[in-house]
């Protein structure tokens, strides 16, 4: 019945202090690259020749880089670029992964083995390697870097899904549903989609830091983002170039990953705690 | 005071402050020497707490206070932790309901003998004495089974390693808590030889938790009755049967005596008769013919024949039983003729149309027309959705126009005897038998032909169990649908079935009308299933 609980989880989780820390961190860097860019004076690519490379001051908070560019700002608008490819890289992920999963495991048989022999292909390779292999094979684009993500994150969410599937497949409700001569996609979507989700909730959670990873080591060896897009990988391998003179535009852009990660983990972490009954009882 | 355990006012309660509910209000047990003492009562009403608490094996959020918790004239409250571990084990043992996970699955059962040994100041001869302690409790190939892992031994047998684990102990007092509840009715009555055995020898006392009325009656010396976390009644088995105290007793027994036949039964009432005659001449519902199914064999080793050509006829209007022992196939069976299961070989006709190997996508068309409740009532329900959602869902299915769903969703719930208000609730705020109703419920929502009743009561209290199975009984007739209704439990087929199958290993025994079955049985194996049971009604000679 590990799955099925739905009492008050919101109140739980103001009462989880990871958690609660985990939101707190998350939408502050939600507000900060939403709304930070909209009331700087600067945008992302525009350069000042006057002042490049110079140290953190009240103009600049964060210094300038080579082009004279405000690094806060280009840090802001790079987060923003790098959440939203994370953003919908692990939500494509979650909805194919999960329905294949699900589908994969309700069906059964030959379904089963062909979808999840994929799956294991894909998981077969480190997960940067094949990124890089799909950059490569798709070409460098914004669009492409999702979907090479989303590919390679995709078989976690499909054993995810299918795992909890078999736990609750032969659940009494299901067969009495398909005694009601349902059909096989609304059985899927109505009776079990709503009883294995908390799983992947809390999968996408913690792949997001993962797929936020990905995408600035993409763009860090340069085939992900391509310039003049910020993308905070693509800030970081600009500052390494020139980390000796301007040390604040790699050590700041690398802070702002280790920020959001810090916050996804702490609420992936918190989500996991309360959603897992044989963890919940210690907290 | 000669008294090996003396409880008074024992209390358990869980949490604090406000969140605190007392599982125990203030129970009290004397047992002297040998003695058997059985406490029944029905889930929840802190039956295996009284047990736990005195052995020490509640779990840390629970608070226990007594006035008097004495074992052999020596205080256990105040007893430090250490001092308690000599005694727990040695001479007060437990047997828990579960053998499987009573072992460690990783270590042989000679390891857990070996342990056992030593804490009784054994340092040598474990094997020998093992070997002599498992051929004392009658299991076979004793040499051989101190060498094998808790899951190559059956149920039964691995209840009976546990019991010769408890006695190579010798123990001065045990706690059984149901322990023959997972086990066949055949093997129950050997494992509660056992017990007797056990106490002959060492001067045991026991502390048998249960559920199972007749088994009390026949097994124990003195009888306490638990409801509520209070203990309404005590006293020698004879008088708490016979002539019962309290009203809650009196209510508990007369349950079982209204399943153990006593006063007629609802297959003999004229409607249903009247049901039976009227359709007589109609072809049959079911026709099975030399069915098997098989499911593949753990580790891929070969096939495993769940039902081995299996041929008989269900006719309309009737009640067909199925009765067997666990793993005897008979669920199996069931969910096959509702074609939730692909059979291998035979064929299943259901009203003239050949129905064995039909895709799901044709058989969708007529699904509905037949149903299944299912053993466990919690599962039977999406715990996502509201009692009212899953009626909706099944009104929906049955093409009931929207706007009369609402009325048909109350309509439904007090047919089953519940009310409008219960539409709002999730499975998990309802209980066991008040699921079962709304399991009834969402069935003939669907306007079924059949039913298929899986254990249906089995998984309820005894107080509950007559009142599902009547309402069951009047829908069936009042609907005039054929019922197949499958039970391990003897006293619950005879009391419901017009005609009775008898599993056995996947195969199909015997069938007949239930009377003939139960007086003028066929086989050995029914005749040694009648054997084993204990019927509360001539225990008691009510």
């Amino acid at each position: 019945m590990s799955l099925f609980h739905r009492n008050s989880l919101a109140r739980r989780f103001l009462h989880h202090r990871t958690a609660l820390a985990g939101l707190v961190i998350c939408t502050c860097v939600l507000l900060a690259v939403i709304v930070g860019p909209l009331i700087l004076p600067y945008g992302p690519e525009d350069m000042d020749f006057m002042a490049t490379l110079s140290p953190p001051s009240m103009a600049h908070p964060l210094g300038t880089d080579s082009f004279g560019r405000d690094v806060l700002v280009r840090v802001l608008n790079g987060g923003q670029v790098s959440l939203t490819i994370s953003f919908l890289a692990i939500a494509l992920a979650t909805v194919v992964g999960g329905g294949m999963g699900l589908a994969a495991a309700y069906h059964g048989g030959w379904t089963d083995v062909i979808l999840m022999r994929f799956a294991d292909l894909l998981f077969a390779f480190p997960s940067f390697i094949l990124a890089l292999l799909l950059m490569v094979m798709f070409g460098f684009s914004t669009s492409n870097i999702i979907f090479a993500i989303a590919l390679v994150y995709l078989p976690i969410f499909a054993r995810i899904a299918r795992n909890s599937t078999l736990l609750v497949r032969d659940e009494p409700f299901v067969q009495a549903a398909r005694l009601m001569g349902r059909r096989p996609v609304a059985i899927m979507l109505t009776q079990i989609l709503p009883n294995i989700s908390a799983p992947l909730l809390v999968q996408a959670s913690a792949g997001m830091a993962f797929a936020i990873i990905l995408e600035a080591g993409l763009s860090f060896i340069g085939l992900g983002v391509q310039p003049p897009t910020p993308s905070l990988g693509g800030i970081m391998s600009d500052g390494r170039e020139y980390f000796s003179r301007a040390p604040w535009v790699l050590t700041m852009s690398g802070l702002a990953i280790s920020v959001a990660l810090l916050g996804i983990n702490l609420l992936g972490d918190g989500l996991r705690d309360l959603t897992d009954p044989r963890l919940r009882e210690r907290n | 005071m000669g008294d090996l355990v003396d409880l008074k006012q024992l209390r358990v309660s869980f949490g604090k402050g406000e969140g605190r509910t007392e599982v125990l209000k203030g129970v009290d047990v004397t047992l002297s020497r040998g003695e058997i003492l059985g406490i029944i009562g029905e889930s929840g009403s802190g039956k295996t707490m009284t047990g736990l608490a005195l052995l020490r094996l509640l779990p840390q959020t629970a608070t226990v206070t007594a006035e008097r918790m004495d074992f052999e004239g020596s205080d256990l409250q105040s007893m430090p932790d250490r001092d308690f571990d000599e005694l727990r084990g040695v001479s007060m043992a437990m047997v828990f309901q579960d053998p499987v996970g009573s072992f460690n699955p990783c270590k042989t059962i000679g390891w857990h003998f070996e342990h056992a040994l030593r804490r009784t100041g054994r340092t040598e001869g474990f094997r020998d004495e093992t070997v002599r302690l498992l051929n004392e409790v009658g299991v076979r190939r004793a040499d051989e089974t101190v060498s094998l892992y808790p899951h190559q031994l059956s149920g039964g047998m691995l209840q009976r390693a546990l019991i010769a684990l408890v006695a190579s102990l010798q123990p001065r007092l045990i706690v059984a808590d149901e322990p023959t509840t997972n086990l066949d009715k055949i093997i129950e009555k050997q494992v509660l030889d056992l017990f007797l055995d056990m106490r002959r020898k060492l001067d045991a006392s026991v502390i048998f938790v249960t559920h199972d009325m007749p088994v009390a009656a026949s097994f124990c010396h003195r009888i306490a009755v638990m409801n509520a976390g209070e203990m309404v009644e005590i006293g020698p088995t004879e008088q708490v049967f016979r002539s019962p105290r309290h009203p809650y007793t009196r209510r508990l027994i007369d349950t079982a005596l209204e399943l153990a036949g006593v006063k007629g039964r609802p297959k003999a009432s004229a409607a249903h008769r009247a049901l039976l005659e009227a359709r007589a001449d109609e072809p049959p519902l079911y026709k099975v013919r030399d069915l098997s199914i098989t499911f593949r064999g753990p580790g891929k080793r070969g096939l495993f024949r769940a039902i081995d050509g299996v041929s008989f006829d269900v006719m309309p209007g009737e009640i067909l039983g199925i009765l067997g022992e666990s793993g005897s196939g008979k669920t199996t069976l069931g969910r096959t003729l509702l074609r939730l299961y692909d059979p291998a070989e035979g064929s299943i006709t259901y009203r003239g149309r050949d129905i064995t190997h039909l895709p799901e996508r044709r058989l969708r068309g007529f699904r509905r027309e037949m149903q299944m409740i299912f053993q466990d009532p919690g599962g039977s329900f999406n715990p996502r959705k509201t009692i009212g959602g899953s009626l909706r869902e099944a009104l929906v299915a049955a093409d009931v126009p929207a706007s009369q769903i609402p009325g048909r969703i109350t309509a439904l719930l007090e047919r089953v005897e519940l009310q409008a208000l219960h539409a709002e609730r999730y499975a998990h705020e309802m209980s066991g038998g008040q699921l079962q109703r709304v399991a009834i419920a969402r069935a003939i929502a669907l306007n079924p032909k059949v039913i298929v009743a899986d254990e249906a009561v089995s998984k309820l209290d005894v107080s509950v169990r007559a009142g599902v199975l009547n309402l069951l009984t009047d829908i069936q007739t009042e609907m005039g649908l054929s019922m197949i209704f499958i039970t391990h439990d003897l006293d619950v087929a005879r009391h419901v079935c017009d005609r009775i199958a008898v599993m056995y290993h996947g195969k199909l025994l015997e069938i007949g009308p239930t009377e003939d079955v139960f007086t003028n049985p066929a086989t050995d194996y029914t005749r040694s299933l009648l054997a084993a049971h204990h019927n509360l009604a001539d225990l008691i000679g009510a």
